[in-house]
């Protein structure tokens, strides 16, 4: 089996996984759609957070700017994880008291103004679009590896398939696919990790490390470098 | 919510709490990662100075251990004042 039908097969049971999840959760009512009815498990509720946390900008260019940028781009670091606590003590919970779906509804409501209301939803605009093209871009780049297209096609491949799963299955839909995704994604920034500290410690079965095995440059498949098959 | 002094007193500790936090998520974050970096650099913490282990590090610890001190503080508060969910 070559590398290309492994990804197929990897790829393809990772979308039927989401598309079950989905189709499991679809939402009937309102409250179901945006909230999932405050049905979902803190521990859940977390895990998704965090797979949010490790989506595709952090995943492929958070790693990137730490290597490069070091000490300087550890704003990085504290202002995405900085920005939780804020979340946490000053908007999360007024938001589950006051029983409204979204921050704009919220603060429209909370502040008796429709001037407020609009500063919220061109705020929410000015960062679902920013966090969105930098997610795009990492779903394109992904996608085009694995898939071995363009980027264009990749990104739209990737946005159709995030876009069904999220129509369909609503809050809750979006919730336990990010569950799901949790656990990938931690596994994935494991194993690496756990393998490169133990091949720079030299700690992981010596004669193995001296014998060079681990430092054997990886053979790069062609239909990688040359990208698009299609 | 019982009467107006409670709702007064509620909303008192309920933004004492997170004054506090807020202090000690600015000190840990901006201030020991960056401004008092280089007074502290002569502290090591596992091969680096502490302040580069603040940014890299030990803020996004104390991050997490606020939020979760906040939820347990927050639900104390709402039960001692009969709001709690």
């Amino acid at each position: 089996m070559d590398q290309f039908t492994l990804n197929l097969i990897v790829i393809g049971a990772s979308f039927a996984l989401y598309f079950g999840i989905a189709f499991w959760a679809r939402a009937g009512s309102t409250a179901e759609f945006y909230a999932a009815n405050q049905g979902v498990p803190p521990v859940m509720n977390g895990m998704a957070t965090a797979a949010d946390w490790m989506s595709a900008a952090s995943f492929i260019s958070m790693a990137g700017l730490i290597a490069f940028g070091g000490y300087n781009n550890s704003v990085f670091l504290m202002g995405w994880t900085g920005g939780y606590v804020l979340l946490a003590l000053l908007l999360a919970p007024y938001l589950r008291k006051f029983g409204k779906f979204t921050v704009p509804e919220f603060v429209g409501d909370r502040f008796y103004s429709t001037g407020a209301r609009l500063v919220a939803v061109i705020c929410l605009l000015v960062i679902s679009i920013t966090y969105v093209i930098g997610q795009m871009v990492g779903v394109g780049v992904t996608f085009a590896r694995f898939l071995e297209v363009s980027t264009t096609t990749g990104l739209l491949i990737g946005s159709a398939v995030v876009f069904a799963y999220a129509v369909f299955g609503g809050m809750k839909g979006i919730t336990y696919t990010q569950v799901a995704q949790y656990i990938v994604l931690i596994i994935a920034y494991t194993i690496p990790a756990i393998f490169i500290s133990l091949n720079l410690t030299g700690n992981f079965c010596r004669s193995w490390a001296s014998s060079g095995a681990m430092r054997r440059p990886v053979a790069i498949p062609t239909s990688w470098t040359s990208l698009t098959r299609w | 919510m019982a009467d107006k002094s409670s709702a007064g007193a509620y909303w008192a500790a309920n933004v004492r709490v997170i004054a506090i936090s807020m202090a000690i998520w600015f000190a840990c974050s901006f201030g020991l990662g960056i401004l008092l970096r280089p007074a502290l650099s002569g502290i090591h913490v596992g091969g680096a100075d502490i302040g580069f282990w603040f940014a890299q590090n030990g803020s996004i610890y104390v991050f997490l251990i606020l939020i979760f001190v906040y939820a347990k503080v927050m639900n104390g508060i709402d039960r001692a004042h009969g709001v709690e969910e």
